[in-house]
């Protein structure tokens, strides 16, 4: 007797156990994550925030920032229209 | 300026050289000095266990260890636990259990049950979660994880 067997002809990932794509990257520590990469002479960035929940800028001196050692730019609403 | 200590330490099997500052961490320099990301900077207190390393084979929190205490000692992190490329058991379960999810967790995860199978290569349930209690996994996978180390503990060794 013959008989045809209904086989799972599965080939895309419905119904089957896929190893994760990153899974041994993060096992061995090698996954780049956004904090992850640093570089030679990488500028660090700091966000001054308001102390006040609701307020107007009326005045912004960035000038004594600028003088800091080390400081190379201090960006603005000016610089971040919008 | 802060004040500066030139320390020397083997990371996995590698003999480095580092300038720390006074209060620097040395999971801070694990990762900006020497560029070792693997050891991931989570809580920065001790409580999620995520930059968990082999500090002279003891397991610690490196964000609680100052490295410039750190000075001649063998810091083993997770980018030395795969050798030549080739998963250990506890990476290999636990990719194969779907252990991973975001990661984060991982590196400290496969180091302290990493320690864990040094000393006890058949643990009980019990003991395996004992060992992973300061290792904390916000994608909650820990059903996956435990499964994954269970089976490590009962196979042959």
């Amino acid at each position: 007797m013959t008989t045809t067997s209904t086989e799972r002809r599965v080939k895309g990932g419905v119904g089957k156990s896929i190893r994760r794509a990153d899974g041994v990257p993060k096992l061995t520590g090698n996954c780049a994550y956004a904090s992850a990469p640093f570089h030679d002479r990488m500028l660090w960035g700091a966000t001054l925030r308001s102390p006040y929940a609701k307020a107007r800028i009326v005045r912004l001196d960035v000038t004594p920032a600028l003088a800091m050692a080390g400081v190379l730019a201090v960006l603005t609403q000016v610089d971040v229209p919008g | 300026m802060p004040l500066r200590t030139i320390i020397q330490i083997d990371v996995i099997g590698d003999p480095r050289t580092a300038t720390v500052a006074g209060s620097e961490s040395l999971l801070t320099t694990l990762r900006e000095e020497l560029a070792l990301p693997g050891a991931k900077n989570a809580c920065e207190q001790g409580e999620c266990g995520s930059c968990s390393v082999l500090l002279d084979d003891t397991l610690v929190c490196s964000c609680l260890v100052m490295a410039a205490d750190c000075d001649g000692t063998t810091v083993r992190t997770i980018e030395g636990v795969a050798e030549d490329g080739v998963l250990t058991a506890v990476q290999q379960a636990m990719h194969v259990a779907g252990a991973v999810q975001c990661g984060f967790c991982t590196p400290g995860i496969v180091i302290a049950a990493s320690d864990l199978f040094a000393h006890d290569p058949h643990p009980s349930p019990d003991t395996i979660r004992e060992a992973l209690a300061g290792n904390i996994c916000r994608c909650t996978g820990y059903g996956a994880i435990m499964r994954a180390l269970e089976q490590v503990a009962g196979g042959s060794s």
